[in-house]
C-alpha cells in the first residue's frame, strides 16, 4: 500500500517537474497574403485563437506580427524574415519583445486590423480570422534603431 | 653649459613629442574611439549591349533614366545614398577620361573611375502586344572587383493598355527592389561576417632575378609555398581561394579580409592588408612594390 502511495506521488512529482520546465511557445503559421496598396505596406489574412474574441483578435494580430518578423511570407517581397535568427534576437533584446507583445507596442506598426470572420469555436479554444495592414518600413526603421537588425549595408 | 644641456634635452623632447604626433588624431576629427563602418559605394548603371554608347542611350531614353532613379529611390528609401552614375558620366566627360572609341570601355572606365565597390545593373525591356504593354526590369549586383553575384531579381509591370512607359518602368522597379535589396542585405551580412572579398597579385619585375621557384627565407621553400602559407594565416578565417600559380605569377581571385580590424576595432580595407603582406616579403629579404585599385592588391616584386 504505502509502495503504491510512493509511486503514484513520485509521478506526480515528474509530471510536475515536467510542466515546469521552459517551452518555447509556439505560434500559429495560418498568415496569408492578401495585397499590397502602397511601398512599405502589407495586407494579411491571419488567424488566431483564444478564450474569448478579444484574446483571439490579438493573437491573430500577433501572428501576423511574428510571421513578418522571423519567418517571412513566401511569394511577397518579405519573403526574407526580417530578424534574421529569431532565438537570437530574443534573447539579446528580450525587453523590445515585451514591450512590443506584451504591452502591445506592435500596434504602433498596425494601420488596420478587420475581423473576417465569426468567432468559431472550438474544441476548448474559439477561433478567428482578421485581416491586418502593416507599415512594415517603419516596423523596420525602428528595428534598425533599436539596434535588432542592421541597417542597409555593412 | 648646463643651459646648453637643458637646451638639447628640451629640443630633443620636441622632436620626440613631434614624431609622435605624425600618428596622433587632430582635436578636430576626433571621435573620442567611435568608429563608423565603412559602407561600400554602389552605383547603378543602365545595360547596354555591345557597340551601345550608354551617354546616348541613357540621353535619348527617359524610361532608362526613371527605371534608375526609381531603383536609387529604392536605396534612399533605406537610407543608403549611392553614387550618381550620369554626374560621374559628366564629370569623366569634363576630365577627359575617356580615351577610347570602344563604348563598352566608357562603361568600365565610369565604374573604374567611380570607385564603386557594387554596381547594380538595369535593363528595362518594353514589350507591346495586342493584350496591352508592359515592361520586364533585370536587375543584377556585382562586387565590381570579384563579380561576384550579390542580387539576383526580374521585375514585371503587368500587361496595361498605356503608353506611358515610364509609369510601367515605375511599377517593374517596385514589384522587386524590396526584395532585390533584402538579397543583397543577406549577402552584406554574409561579408560581415565572413570578411570581403580581394583580389591579390603578385607578379616580378621585368629585371627580377627572382621567380616564384626562388627558394627564399631561412627555411629555403619555394617563394609560391611562402606566399601561400602567409596566405593561410592571414586571410579572414582562412578563407583564401589561388586562381594558378606559374613561374612568374601568383594569383589568389578571392581572399577575404576582415572589415573591420580585428585587434582595434577600427576598419580595415585592402590597403591595410596589403602593406602586412608587402611587410612579409621584405622580411624574406625581397623587394617589393605595392599598388592598390579598388579592391584588388599588385605586388610586383623587383
Amino acid at each position: 500500500m504505502k509502495n503504491k502511495l510512493k509511486s503514484i506521488l513520485s509521478i506526480i512529482v515528474i509530471l510536475g517537474l515536467q510542466s515546469c520546465s521552459p517551452k518555447l511557445q509556439p505560434y500559429s503559421g495560418e498568415v496569408n497574403f492578401l495585397y499590397k496598396e502602397a511601398q512599405g505596406t502589407i495586407a494579411l489574412k491571419s488567424t488566431g485563437y483564444g478564450k474569448n474574441q478579444t484574446e483571439a483578435v490579438s493573437d491573430a494580430q500577433i501572428n501576423a506580427f511574428k510571421v513578418l518578423l522571423f519567418k517571412g511570407l513566401p511569394g511577397t517581397e518579405l519573403n526574407v524574415p526580417l530578424i534574421e535568427n529569431e532565438n537570437d534576437a530574443k534573447s539579446k533584446h528580450s525587453d523590445y519583445f515585451k514591450k512590443f507583445f506584451e504591452q502591445g507596442n506592435y500596434k504602433t506598426f498596425m494601420m488596420s486590423s478587420t475581423e473576417s470572420s465569426n468567432l468559431i469555436k472550438m474544441k476548448g479554444t474559439k477561433k478567428i480570422t482578421v485581416d491586418v495592414k502593416i507599415n512594415y518600413n517603419s516596423l523596420r526603421k525602428d528595428l534598425e534603431q533599436n539596434q535588432l537588425i542592421r541597417k542597409f549595408g555593412y | 653649459m648646463k643651459k646648453n644641456k637643458i637646451i638639447i634635452i628640451m629640443l630633443l623632447l620636441l622632436l620626440n613629442f613631434g614624431g609622435v604626433s605624425v600618428f596622433s588624431q587632430n582635436a578636430a576629427t576626433n571621435s573620442g574611439g567611435q568608429v563608423q563602418t565603412v559602407q561600400p559605394k554602389i552605383m547603378v548603371i543602365p545595360y547596354t549591349k555591345e557597340g551601345e554608347d550608354i551617354r546616348t542611350i541613357l540621353e535619348a531614353d527617359v524610361n532608362k533614366r526613371i527605371a534608375i532613379t526609381k531603383i536609387k529611390e529604392s536605396f534612399d528609401s533605406r537610407g543608403f545614398t549611392t553614387v550618381d552614375f550620369v554626374a560621374k558620366l559628366k564629370a569623366a566627360k569634363d576630365n577627359n577620361v575617356f580615351t577610347s572609341d570602344n563604348q563598352t570601355d566608357i562603361k568600365t572606365q565610369v565604374i573604374q573611375m567611380s570607385g564603386a565597390d557594387i554596381y547594380v545593373q538595369a535593363e528595362v525591356n518594353v514589350q507591346k502586344g495586342q493584350s496591352g504593354t508592359s515592361v520586364t526590369l533585370i536587375l543584377t549586383a556585382y562586387e565590381a572587383s570579384t563579380g561576384n553575384s550579390l542580387s539576383n531579381k526580374i521585375g514585371e509591370s503587368g500587361k496595361f493598355f498605356t503608353d506611358d512607359i515610364g509609369k510601367l518602368a515605375s511599377k517593374a522597379v517596385e514589384s522587386v527592389a524590396e526584395d532585390f535589396l533584402n538579397v543583397m542585405q543577406i549577402k552584406f551580412t554574409e561579408i560581415v561576417n565572413n570578411g570581403k572579398s580581394v583580389i591579390v597579385e603578385i607578379s616580378f619585375d621585368a629585371s627580377s632575378q627572382y621567380n616564384m621557384s626562388s627558394e627564399i627565407g631561412t627555411d629555403g621553400l619555394p617563394l609560391s609555398d611562402q606566399l601561400e602559407m602567409w596566405m593561410e594565416k592571414n586571410a579572414f578565417k582562412n578563407n583564401y581561394h589561388i586562381q594558378g600559380t606559374s613561374d612568374l605569377k601568383m594569383i589568389f581571385d578571392d581572399v577575404k579580409i576582415p572589415l573591420k580590424d580585428q585587434a582595434s576595432g577600427n576598419n580595415y580595407n585592402p590597403n591595410k592588408f596589403a602593406l602586412e603582406l608587402w611587410k612579409f616579403i621584405k622580411g624574406l629579404g625581397l623587394q617589393p612594390g605595392k599598388d592598390v585599385k579598388g579592391n584588388t592588391i599588385f605586388i610586383t616584386i623587383k
